[in-house]
């Protein structure tokens, strides 16, 4: 077996050519160069830069103020003139006093007019009525409450609840002018005795009424231990306050 | 003798000391009690009670109720129902006793005695006023033929001696009838005594009494248009004293001789001053291409109100009674009209009637000192054509609610004194005695 393979493989050096030789590099580098070739990428396009484009939703913003938004501008007012001097002025005298601007003059600001009506509001101002209670009376005129003289206040109620006006003989612009004084005793019982018309209105059945209201009245609670005698009754037709 | 004027200057020093001395207490007395300030009294209207009259049975049931009817009429009292009287009140003749007046409530009684006399009938009236005592403050005799002209003579004078201001009860209200019969008729202003004093048989519109209530100008269509008559207030043949082509309407006595109207013979609706005896023309007031009508006659006779469209609707202007120009008084709604000027030159204000924003006519008060106008009825149906007493006290007008009523400024109290179909009111002077 060994002779047929080495009759089979010639040594080198032994009947070969140089033809050959350079045959077999040339093809086996032939070789070479096409599997390379074959394997080499096609070089890649030339790449353009580019810059990326982002995309988002404007938000709500604050308006802008006003100051910057754009403005029809007026044209400047024309200068007035130059004052042409007086000879007969002194020239060292004192500037005449500028009159205070006013708020309806028509060449102050609108900054200006504004602070003139809030200064004259202010001044206008009246002192701030002073709070009273939340459980006060619509008609209350003090800030927190007293006491007050609790039988007279009884004595009022009674009376004022008993006295009419006749409407057609004494007219609303006549009550609104009318006072009658009386004068009353109150027994210990509380019955209402002696009344009698200190001071007349002129209008008889004014004082008519303030009679009968103190006689239909009769009797008022007793009243307390230091009381004095007696009340002065004042009927006046309208409370000139309201 | 020396010594008798010393005395008598000591003694006079002495009563005069003790005058002032006496004020001075009095004065103390009332300052030294506590005061009590009471205001803003209850209003209601003075109680009057008017019990039975006394006298002659066939008079004294007309007597107390004419009485009553004026009393509760002027609208300035409230009259208390006899119903509630007590047999001892009704039994008390013209005597008063106070204290059971004031127990019933009463401020006031009014007592009445009518009896025959020979030659007529005689009332007796007495006033008395609860806490004035026992003796009338107002006792007061009639003597004449008839028993109601006699009892509204009381009526004022109880008025009077109320208010300072006499009454006007006796006098007259001339309106035109409407629906089947459209003649003019008068009526006493206590809604008695109706009379109609024409007999046109045709559309009869827009009376106005004389100022001496013994004529009536109106309107009548019995030929066809509108023409002027006058006619006289008892009754009678009417008198026509304008028949010019067109309109002949809206009379109102300038004087007893003097009637302004409205005329459109010259083709537009004008005013003109016409003589009442025959009709002619004295002057023409106005000269507008609007339409001008429904003139009133101030008091002293210097201004006419009258209404125009001249700015685009109707309203009420006031002009000179000479004529000319005219200036407009209401600015409020879009249709003002039969303006009527009060009598009394004291009171300038006038009445008219306004249309408010539902369509609904009503009687308003034009013053004419401050421009201010003030309602006077309102949801009462439809109200206009107002007319003023003499005394200015109370208002006559139309309304839909039928007839005739009267209201009292003042009190706002009103009565329909004519039920039926009545328009255009036209209140008479007052009666002779008031005048």
């Amino acid at each position: 077996m060994n002779v047929a393979i080495q009759n089979r493989i010639r040594p080198l050096g032994r009947g070969s050519s140089f033809g050959g030789i350079a045959a077999t590099v040339l093809i086996h580098v032939s070789l070479i160069a096409l599997i390379y070739f074959a394997h080499v990428k096609s070089p890649p396009p030339m790449e353009v830069p580019r810059d990326m484009i982002v995309t988002q939703l404007v938000a709500l913003g604050k308006p802008r103020d006003k100051f910057w938004l754009p403005r029809i501008v007026q044209p400047p007012k024309p200068k007035a003139p130059a004052p042409t001097l007086n000879l007969t002025d002194d020239p060292n005298a004192a500037p005449a006093v500028k009159a205070a601007p006013k708020v309806d003059d028509a060449d102050i600001s609108k900054d200006m007019r504004r602070a003139l009506k809030r200064a004259q509001t202010l001044a206008q101002a009246t002192e701030e009525p002073a709070e009273g209670s939340l459980t006060g009376s619509a008609e209350g005129t003090t800030t927190h409450g007293t006491t007050g003289d609790e039988y007279a206040t009884a004595v009022f109620n009674a009376i004022r609840r008993n006295w009419v006006t006749p409407t057609g003989l004494v007219t609303d612009a006549e009550l609104a002018t009318l006072v009658t004084v009386m004068r009353i005793s109150i027994s210990p019982e509380g019955t209402l005795l002696s009344p009698m018309v200190k001071q007349s209105s002129g209008n008889d059945y004014y004082d008519d009424s303030c009679i009968s209201a103190v006689k239909a009245t009769g009797r008022v609670p007793p009243p307390p231990p230091n009381f004095k005698r007696g009340f002065t009754l004042r009927f006046a037709g309208k409370d000139l306050a309201r | 003798m020396k010594t008798l004027p010393l005395a008598t200057g000591i003694l006079l020093a002495t009563v005069a000391f003790s005058g002032s001395a006496r004020a001075a207490e009095q004065s103390a007395e009332v300052e030294d009690l506590p005061q009590i300030t009471i205001t803003d009294p209850n209003r209601d209207l003075f109680r009057l009670g008017m019990p039975n009259a006394v006298g002659d049975g066939d008079l004294t049931g007309t007597a107390v109720e004419v009485e009553r009817r004026d009393l509760d009429l002027i609208g300035l009292f409230r009259v208390l129902d006899p119903a509630s009287f007590p047999d001892s009140l009704v039994k008390e003749g013209m005597g008063f006793s106070a204290d059971l007046w004031s127990q019933m409530g009463a401020q006031g009684v009014a007592k009445l005695r009518a009896a025959h006399e020979s030659g007529g009938i005689a009332v007796e009236g007495r006033l008395y006023q609860v806490g004035r005592g026992d003796t009338p403050v107002l006792t007061k005799t009639y003597h004449g033929s008839e028993l109601r002209p006699l009892v509204h003579m009381w009526a004022n004078d109880v008025i009077l001696q109320f208010t300072g201001m006499r009454g006007v009860f006796g006098s007259r209200i001339a309106f035109a009838m409407s629906g089947k019969t459209a003649e003019i008729a008068t009526i006493g202003m206590d809604g008695q005594e109706m009379k109609v004093v024409t007999q046109m048989k045709s559309q009869c519109l827009l009376p106005a009494l004389s100022p001496s209530g013994g004529q009536i100008a109106f309107n009548s269509y019995l030929r066809g248009g509108a023409d002027l008559w006058v006619v006289s207030a008892s009754g009678g043949r009417a008198r026509h004293i304008s028949d010019r082509p067109g309109l002949n309407t809206g009379p109102a006595w300038l004087n007893g001789n003097t009637i302004i109207a409205t005329l459109s013979f010259e083709g537009n609706a004008e005013l003109y001053k016409l003589s009442a005896a025959d009709g002619k023309i004295i002057a023409r007031l106005t000269n507008s291409p609007s339409i001008e009508t429904s003139a009133a006659v101030s008091p002293g006779g210097d201004q006419i109100a009258f209404v125009s469209d001249r700015q685009g609707t109707p309203q009420i202007y006031v002009m000179p009674s000479s004529g000319g120009g005219g200036r407009r008084l209401t600015y409020q709604g879009s249709y003002n009209q039969t303006p009527h000027f009060c009598p009394r030159k004291e009171t300038p204000q006038i009445a008219f009637t306004g249309r408010d924003e539902r369509n609904v006519f009503d009687i308003f008060l034009y013053d004419m000192r401050t421009g201010k106008i003030d309602r006077v009825t309102q949801g009462q149906g439809s109200n206009s054509d107002p007319a003023w007493s003499p005394d200015c006290r109370l208002l006559v007008y139309s309304s839909s609610r039928g007839g005739l009523f009267v209201m009292n400024l003042q009190t706002h109290k009103e009565f329909q004194i004519y039920k039926g179909g009545a328009k255009n009111p036209s209140w008479g002077p007052p009666p002779a005695e008031s005048r």
